[in-house]
């Protein structure tokens, strides 16, 4: 391993690495703008310039192996002189938007000017005039005129996307970006060019112009969009409602994790966070009219206490039926079948059916729901047990009188009249969710709760990894956490749990479920933590 | 309400800007070509084969005179890469043609050494006597005029490139015969001093 010398510290560094890398396991950050570890090596931007002693002429730090015995300054006078020369080149022709330009803020082109900028510029020519504001696909604006050809995007849409729909055409000062003739960019990780593209050249149709990144707020969590669990990061606004008509999430960004999605993330998960400020349930409601919390959960409860107990005129036992979702969290999911499946007796399950979606083998996972697994670990989705259309159908025939229903919409199970029957029959009907739906309009409690992003636990991903979501804002309106209602019902059943928090869920979970043992809120961390191998994955694999 | 209109999402507002100028007639390469483009494709280790895009297009520009959508279509298919990577290619290098051009193509050096040895003359002779300003093809498709930038044979500035050979020290003053020699006698007309090195004449 060749061992160097980078700013007066030493480091070695394996064979085959690159001066940026090993100045980065130092910590130290050299200007990049065409260089990004996801990509090949392109050497084409030349803003990472370092000093290599005993080398005449300044060398780029991206595409510069490791030798033994280098010594390199990284921000030597000469090596910001370069870079200043390069900036010089780069914005001859460049628009200088920023007072209208999305990136601004976040553009590593401000950036490093910042840094190493001429401040007095001596370009006096026209500059070159290239098309602006092109809408190359669905989700991304092409800016010509701010793109520093820096091939990144060329380079995902060859190497990662593998679509190839970029490309760089004519040379020059005319070389531009742009796609072939009648195509479009239109595959399903469009969206990473615009991360990546160091400049405003590539911006978001979905958030422009709505928020200057200033104002953004930003929280660690994982993408809810299928069994994947990318890492995201949520950026979101509380106090400027009057930027994007009072949504308060403005963006989901990826976030880096090596073993879930490195640093992408796909278009419907980044754009599908819409119904977490649209179409909320925002009230406690009691057949339609308005209700408390506390009136609820009392109601809710009285009639809980009658599970089990004989009804006098049938001559049987009260029956619960629930029908829990792989929507919800682990913590969540654990309180269900303590408190249902354990303490009340009742028919449990968290196999609701969902049409497989669309599927690929880089990220995108047919199971859409973010917690399959973590359902199928705690039992609740056992092939041996009911699923969700088993206890409809159950009620439909009078063998249960009292039913819970986390989320899901029966009309996708069963008609309208069907609904309406059910909710008739039974003692007792609880929706519990976040968006209004049919089911919401039926049921004779309908109780809002928390979006993923307003809650902490964790979820369980299709490749057996536990990865816990944060709590980026509180939950909107009334709503309150899954598992905060669950607590506040075993507390009036004196089921004698003494948890308070998911924290304190997840440890009682961890006892209970082996997969689970030794893990802790500190150890899954930011990145997540596996919990099982993969001969135990396929044991629990749900179809 | 948000101050801000929302974006249209219509299919027409996504289409590309840079439309090519011509789809061009059906374009597959005549058998014999294509039995040389697999000959030069063999040349290439098969990581690299993309590099093979350059004698592909070489050919497809001998067959048709110059390179239409169809033929980056065609051109694409072969060597396995986008049409988008295709005309990356097509449109950096002067030497690609994407519409039809004369049966002689004048290339002017504009690069310094012959800037400063009078090209900028050479080209106004050129186009006066054509009758065609730089960059168009003359009526009857016998000349075309292009200015480009260094040819690599500056120590004989200015340099004219007629077709495939140089034409060397074209002084001011001069042009104007060349247009005649090349319309009397053709390609013979030619007297770069390439010709000697290569024995051509
Ligand atoms: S790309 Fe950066 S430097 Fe250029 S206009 Fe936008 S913010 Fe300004
Ligand atoms: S559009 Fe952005 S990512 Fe693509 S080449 Fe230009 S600057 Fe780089
Ligand atoms: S980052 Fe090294 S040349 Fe662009
Ligand atoms: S400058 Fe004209 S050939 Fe080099």
């Amino acid at each position: 391993m060749p061992t160097l010398t980078i700013d007066g510290r030493q480091i070695d560094s394996p064979d085959g690495s690159t001066v940026i890398q090993a100045a980065e396991t130092l910590g130290i950050f050299i200007p990049r703008y065409c260089y990004h570890p996801g990509l090949s090596i392109a050497g084409n931007c030349r803003i990472c310039l370092i000093e290599v002693e005993k080398n005449p002429k300044l060398q780029i730090a991206c595409n510069t192996p490791v030798a033994d015995g280098m010594v390199v300054h990284t921000s030597s006078v000469k090596a910001d002189e370069g870079r200043r020369a390069v900036l010089e080149f780069l914005l001859a022709n460049h628009p200088l938007d920023c007072p209208v330009c999305d990136q601004s803020g976040e553009c590593d082109l401000q950036n490093f000017y910042m840094n190493f900028g001429l401040y007095d510029p001596r370009f006096r020519e026209q500059k070159i005039k290239k098309k602006k504001a092109v809408a190359v696909g669905p989700h991304v604006m092409l800016d010509q005129e701010r793109c520093i050809l820096c091939s990144r995007c060329v380079r995902f849409t060859d190497e990662i996307s593998k679509t190839g729909e970029f490309g760089i055409f004519n040379r020059g000062d005319r070389a531009e970006v742009g796609l072939y003739p009648g195509q479009q960019l239109d595959n399903p990780y469009s969206g990473n060019v615009v991360d990546i593209c160091p400049v405003g050249a590539l911006t978001d149709r979905d958030f422009r112009f709505k928020a200057r990144v200033w104002y953004l707020s930003s929280a660690p969590t994982v993408c809810n969009g299928c069994a994947q669990g990318c890492n995201v990061d949520v950026h979101y606004v509380l106090d400027r409602p009057h930027l994007n008509d009072g949504a308060r999430i403005l963006r989901v960004k990826p976030r880096y994790n090596a073993d879930v999605n490195q640093w992408w993330m796909c278009d419907e998960g980044r754009y599908g966070f819409g119904w977490i400020d649209k179409g909320r349930l925002t009230k406690v409601r009691r057949q339609g009219a308005g209700a408390t919390w506390e009136q609820a959960v009392a109601g809710i409860t009285e009639e809980l206490t009658k599970v089990g107990e004989r009804d006098p005129e049938r001559g049987t036992c009260l029956r619960l039926g629930v029908i829990a979702s792989p929507q919800l969290t682990n913590e969540e999911l654990f309180l269900i079948r303590e408190i249902f499946q354990r303490a009340l007796g009742a028919r449990v399950t968290a196999s609701v059916p969902m049409p497989a979606g669309n599927s690929d083998n880089f990220l995108i996972r047919a199971d859409k729901n973010p917690n399959t697994h973590g359902a199928a670990l705690i039992g609740l989705t056992d092939a041996t047990a009911p699923d969700a259309a088993a206890i409809v159908a159950e009620t439909l025939e009078g063998q249960l009188d009292a039913l819970w229903v986390f989320g899901y919409d029966l009309t996708k199970l069963v008609a309208d009249e069907d609904l309406q029957r059910l909710s008739r029959s039974l003692r007792l009907f609880v929706f519990s969710g976040t968006n209004d739906n049919p089911t919401a309009g039926c049921s004779h409690w309908a109780l809002p709760t928390a979006a993923y992003l307003e809650k902490e636990g964790t979820f369980v991903n299709a490749h057996g990894r536990v990865q816990r979501i944060g709590r980026a804002f509180p939950p909107l309106s009334d709503s309150r956490e899954d598992w905060r209602v669950l607590l506040e019902i075993a507390g009036r059943l004196n089921l004698g749990f003494a948890w308070r928090s998911p924290e304190e869920i997840f440890q009682a979970l961890a006892r209970s479920v082996t997969p689970f043992a030794g893990l802790t809120y500190e150890r899954i961390g930011l990145h997540g933590a596996s919990l099982m191998t993969d001969a135990s994955v396929a044991e629990v694999a749900v179809t | 309400m948000s101050f801000h209109p929302k974006m249209a999402y219509d299919a027409t507002f996504q289409k590309s800007a840079r439309p090519l100028e011509d789809e061009g007639p059906a374009f597959v390469y005549t058998p014999a070509n294509r039995a040389r483009f697999d000959e030069i494709v063999r040349r290439y280790p098969p990581d690299r084969r993309r590099s093979a895009v350059l004698p592909a297009l070489y050919l497809a520009q001998q067959q048709q005179g110059y390179i239409t959508a169809n033929a980056i279509r065609h051109v694409a298919g072969l060597v396995g890469i986008t049409r988008a990577e295709v005309e990356d290619v097509v449109s950096f290098y002067t030497m690609f043609y994407t519409k039809p051009v004369g049966t002689f193509v004048l290339q002017v050096c504009r690069t310094l050494s012959c800037a400063l040895n009078g090209a900028e003359r050479v080209t106004e002779e050129l186009s006066a006597k054509i009758g065609i300003p730089p960059g168009q093809t003359d009526p009857s498709g016998t000349f075309t005029l292009l200015e480009v930038e260094c040819l690599g044979a500056c120590d004989r500035a200015p340099v004219v490139m007629v077709n495939d050979a140089w034409h060397e020290n074209v002084k001011p003053g001069d042009a104007a015969r060349l247009v005649d020699d090349l319309r009397s006698r053709g390609e013979a007309a030619l007297s770069g001093c390439h010709h000697v090195i290569e024995q051509k004449r």
